[in-house]
C-alpha cells in the first residue's frame, strides 16, 4: 500500500519495515536485556491486565530494542545502565499497549478502546470543529488502526492457514508509534495529519473558476508599471535587504512570523504550542518586527541611500515590492528538516 | 527524529507529537521549527494537535478545583506564609485588647460615676491617679487566678472552689491595696474590689461576681460530667443567688451521670466504635450503621473491611475539595465521586487519590461495588466481560476466532473478585474492575 502526499493512510507515517527474517529469535536475544530491568518494565506496564503475557511482553521489549537499539548507533553494544535510561525515556505502557494492539489482541485492544476512544472523539471534535465531522474522523481512524490488522490476517489467514504476526506489524499504523511521546498525543496528531490532509485535498480540488479574476487583481502592483527608473531601482534594493533580514532570523523567529503573519494564529495559540504567556509572543513579535525594520533600514544606508531616503522606502507599499513573503519565509536558505534529515 | 517517509518529506506523528509535548532535544527542537517555518501543513497539524490536547487538558482541569494562580510578578502574593502570621498576629492582638477593654469597661463607668461635683476637683484629682494604677493592676492578677484554675488539673469540690475563688479576690485586693502606698481615700470601684479576708459576708460577694460564679459549676462538670453536658449544665448560672442553687442542681445531676455512667453501656446508646469492636461488627450491622446515603455505597456482601472503609471515606476531603457524594471499596481500591461528577480513586485508603480520567458521557451521580459470585454476577452485572475475567482463556480463544485476530498463550491474570459501576445522570452504567477502565455495561 503506498500513499500519495497528502492522501491516504499514513501519509507521513513511515511504514514499519521490519519483516520475519528480520526478527531474530528471541531465546538469541534474551540475554541482550537485564532479567531485573525486565522485571522492572513488566511491573511498570501492567501489561498483564490485558492479557500481554511475559513471553509476549519479553518479545515486544526485544522488538523495541532492536528497532532502536537502545537509542545508539548500531552495532554498538549498550550497557545495562543505558538500557535503562532508554526504556525509562519511553512511555512504556503506551508503547506496550500500542504493540499489543498491533499484534492483534483482542484484550489489548478493548483496553485501548476503554482508554482513548472517549478521548479520541473528543479531540477529533476540537481538530474539526464539528461533532459529526470529528466522530467521522475518530472512525475512521479507529477503522484503519483496527480494521486493517484484522482483514489483513484473514488474508494470511485464507493464504496459508496461519496469522503471520510479522505481518500484521507490517501494517499496522500502531507498530509506527514510538513511545517518545504519549499515545493519545500521538494519536491525536495522527488526527489532526487526517484532517489537514483532507482538507488540503479537498481544497485543491475546488475549480479555479472560484479564484476570480477580480480578487487576484487586488494584488497586482498599482504604480509597479509606471514607476519612474530610480523608484524602481529602490525597490529592487528594498526586496533584497527584506529578503536578507529574514534569512537571517532564527527558525523559531521564522516560525513566529509564518504563524502570526501568514497563517494568523492568535498569540494565544501560539502562546499554547510555545508554553509561554500570549504576552511574551506579542513582546517577541514586537520586538522581531523592531529588529527587522532596523536591520532593512541600516542595510538600505549601506547601500548608499540617505538616511531620509532610506525611511521613505520603508514606507513603501507592499504591493510595489517584487517580494512573495509566503514563498520568501518558505524558502529559507537555512538548512531545511528534509536536508538535515538526509534526504 | 526519525526518517520520514520517501514519499513524504513531513515529519512523522512522532516527532510533531514530541515537540507538541516538548520532548525535544535542542538540536531536534530546531530541525523541526526549521521545517515548520516553512511547512504549513505541518503548523496547521501541529496547532490543532495543540488545541485538542488544550481542550482534554481544560476538561480534566474543570473537574479539579481552581487553585489560586500566582502571578510572578505579584512578589507579595508569594508570601502566604508571612501573609498568614501577620494576621494572625493582628486578631490575636485585637482580640487581646479587646479583652482588656472590656475587662476595663465596668471599672472606669463606675468610676466615672464615683467622680466628685466639679467643684472639688482639687481635692479628687489626686486620688484618680492611684485608682486608675490599681485597676490596671488588677487584671493581670485576676486573669493569672482564674488561668490557674481554669487550667487546674484537678476537680475541685464546690466548695473548695468557692474559697478558691474567695482566695483569688482577696489576693487582688491585697496585691492592689499594696501598691498603693499611702493611705489615701479609695473610691467606691476600690472597695468593692477589696474584699476583706473574714469578708464573705453578702456585701463582699457581688464583688467578686465577675470571676467567680462559673467556677464552682465548672469544677463540678469536670468532675462528673465529660463531652458536652458540661457546657449545657454550665450555662445556668450566672448570678450569685443562682449559684447555690444551680450548684445543688449540678450535684444531683452530676450524681445522676455518675451512675448512668457507672452502668454498663447499652449498645442502642453507643456512639463511637473503636478498635477491636469495629472489627468485630457484623455486614448487617455496618449496613445499618452507614449514613442516611449508605444507598450509594456498595454493600452487597463486600467484605466488611470494604463497606466500613468506603463509609469512612464519605467523610475525606477530595482533590476537588469536596467531600463525597457517593463512595465504594473493593479489593483495597477505594473509590469517589464528587458533586462535579469527578471520579477518584484511592490505593491507599482514601490517603491520596487520583483522578481517574472520563471515559464515560454524562455527568456520574452514582458509584456501586458488586462482588463478583462465579455464575452470578456475570449475567447480572458484566455480561461476557465478567466471563473474560473469571475464564480468560477460554473466551480470548473464543473471541479472537470470531474477530480472526491472533491471541497467543493463556492470560495469568487472576480473576477479579469484585467490579465497580458507576451510572450518569441518563441512567447508563460502565463497569470497571480496577476503578481505572471503564467499558459501558
Amino acid at each position: 500500500l503506498r500513499y500519495r502526499d497528502g492522501v491516504g493512510v499514513t501519509p507521513s507515517q513511515p511504514a514499519a519495515t521490519l519483516s520475519k527474517s528480520d526478527i531474530l529469535p528471541a531465546s538469541r536475544h534474551l540475554s541482550s536485556i537485564e532479567s531485573s530491568l525486565l522485571e522492572e518494565l513488566w511491573q511498570l506496564c501492567d501489561a498483564a491486565s490485558y492479557g500481554l503475557t511475559r513471553n509476549q511482553f519479553t518479545e515486544i521489549a526485544l522488538d523495541i530494542e532492536m528497532e532502536r537499539n537502545f537509542g545508539q548507533p548500531p552495532g554498538t553494544i549498550a550497557s545495562p545502565e543505558r538500557q535503562a535510561i532508554f526504556f525509562r525515556s519511553l512511555k512504556l505502557p503506551d508503547l506496550m499497549l500500542a504493540r499489543a494492539c498491533a499484534r492483534g489482541n483482542e484484550l489489548a485492544w478493548r483496553h485501548f478502546l476503554a482508554l482513548f476512544e472517549q478521548p479520541l472523539i473528543r479531540a477529533a471534535i476540537a481538530i474539526t470543529g464539528n461533532e459529526t465531522q470529528g466522530r467521522d474522523l475518530a472512525d475512521a481512524l479507529y477503522a484503519e488502526l483496527y480494521g486493517l490488522t484484522s482483514r489483513e490476517i484473514e488474508r494470511s489467514g485464507e493464504k496459508d492457514g496461519s496469522a503471520e504476526p510479522a505481518e500484521v506489524k507490517r501494517l499496522c499504523p500502531l507498530n509506527s508509534y514510538q513511545g517518545r511521546g504519549s499515545l493519545i498525543g500521538w494519536l491525536r496528531t495522527i488526527l489532526a495529519q487526517r484532517h489537514v490532509d483532507h482538507h488540503r485535498r479537498t481544497w485543491r480540488e475546488q475549480p479555479l473558476s472560484a479564484f476570480s479574476e477580480d480578487v487576484a487583481s487586488q494584488f497586482e502592483s498599482p504604480t509597479l508599471g509606471s514607476s519612474p527608473a530610480s523608484t524602481l531601482i529602490e525597490l529592487n534594493l528594498l526586496s533584497q535587504t527584506v529578503e536578507e533580514a529574514l534569512s537571517q532570523l532564527p527558525a523559531e523567529d521564522r516560525f513566529l512570523l509564518a504563524s502570526y503573519y501568514l497563517d494568523g494564529r492568535t498569540l494565544l495559540q501560539i502562546a499554547r504550542l510555545l508554553h509561554v504567556h500570549e504576552a511574551t509572543v506579542s513582546r517577541k513579535l514586537h520586538r522581531l518586527t523592531g529588529e527587522l525594520r532596523k536591520h532593512v533600514l541600516r542595510n538600505l544606508q549601506k547601500a548608499g541611500l540617505s538616511k531620509r531616503a532610506a525611511q521613505e522606502a520603508l514606507g513603501t507599499d507592499p504591493r510595489d515590492l517584487d517580494l512573495n513573503f509566503k514563498k520568501l519565509l518558505q524558502t529559507s536558505p537555512s538548512e531545511s528538516f528534509s536536508e538535515k534529515a538526509g534526504l | 527524529m526519525s526518517r520520514p517517509n520517501q514519499l513524504d518529506l513531513h515529519p512523522d506523528a512522532e516527532s510533531l507529537n514530541a515537540y507538541i509535548e516538548h520532548l525535544l532535544g535542542d538540536e531536534e527542537r530546531e530541525q523541526l521549527l526549521a521545517h515548520m517555518a516553512t511547512c504549513s501543513r505541518c503548523r496547521q497539524v501541529v496547532y490543532l494537535a495543540r488545541g485538542a490536547a488544550y481542550e482534554a487538558e481544560n476538561s480534566i482541569q474543570k473537574a479539579l478545583p481552581k487553585k489560586e494562580k500566582r502571578l510572578p510578578g505579584n512578589w507579595f502574593a508569594n508570601w502566604r506564609p508571612i501573609r498568614m502570621a501577620a494576621a494572625c498576629a493582628c486578631v490575636a492582638i485585637l482580640a487581646l485588647w479587646l479583652s482588656l477593654r472590656l475587662r476595663h469597661a465596668p471599672i472606669q463607668d463606675l468610676s466615672k460615676a464615683a467622680t466628685p461635683p466639679a467643684g472639688s476637683s482639687a481635692t479628687v484629682s489626686s486620688p484618680r491617679p492611684a485608682v486608675q494604677e490599681e485597676s490596671t493592676s488588677h487584671p493581670p492578677a485576676m486573669l493569672e487566678s482564674s488561668r490557674r484554675r481554669t487550667e487546674s488539673p484537678h476537680p475541685l469540690h464546690p466548695s473548695e472552689a468557692l474559697e478558691s475563688n474567695v482566695r483569688a479576690a482577696q489576693s487582688t485586693a491585697i496585691s492592689g491595696s499594696t501598691a498603693q502606698p499611702s493611705p489615701q481615700p479609695l473610691d467606691s470601684v476600690t472597695q468593692t474590689v477589696a474584699v476583706q479576708p473574714e469578708g464573705l459576708d453578702e456585701a463582699a460577694r457581688p464583688a467578686s461576681t465577675e470571676v467567680i460564679p462559673a467556677q464552682p459549676i465548672v469544677s463540678l462538670n469536670q468532675q462528673a460530667i465529660p463531652g458536652k453536658n458540661r457546657l449545657a449544665l454550665a450555662a445556668p448560672s450566672q448570678h450569685v443567688q443562682g449559684l447555690m442553687q444551680s450548684a445543688r442542681a449540678n450535684a444531683v445531676v452530676a450524681g445522676t451521670l455518675q451512675a448512668q455512667s457507672s452502668k454498663p453501656a447499652q449498645p442502642s446508646q453507643t456512639v463511637s466504635v473503636t478498635g477491636e469492636s469495629s472489627a468485630m461488627i457484623s455486614n448487617s450491622a455496618l449496613a445499618a450503621s452507614l449514613p442516611s446515603n449508605a444507598g450509594n455505597v456498595g454493600i452487597d456482601a463486600l467484605s466488611a473491611e470494604d463497606l466500613a472503609t468506603a463509609r469512612d471515606a464519605m467523610h475525606a476531603i477530595l482533590p476537588s475539595g469536596q467531600t463525597p457524594v457517593s463512595t465504594a471499596s473493593a479489593q483495597q481500591r477505594l473509590l469517589a465521586i464528587d458533586n462535579a461528577g469527578a471520579l477518584f480513586l484511592s490505593n491507599d485508603n482514601g490517603k491520596t487519590w487520583e483522578l481517574v480520567a472520563p471515559q464515560w458521557t454524562g455527568h456520574i451521580v452514582t458509584l456501586r461495588a458488586h462482588p463478583i459470585v462465579s455464575g452470578v454476577a456475570s449475567s447480572r452485572a458484566l455480561g461476557e466481560q465478567t466471563k473474560e475475567a473469571a475464564e480468560p482463556s477460554s473466551t480470548a480463544a473464543t473471541t479472537g476466532a470470531a474477530n480472526g485476530a491472533v491471541v497467543r498463550g493463556p492470560m495469568a491474570q487472576p480473576a477479579p473478585a469484585a467490579f465497580f459501576e458507576i451510572v450518569n445522570d441518563s441512567g447508563s452504567i460502565w463497569t470497571s474492575f480496577n476503578g481505572k477502565v471503564w467499558a459501558p455495561k
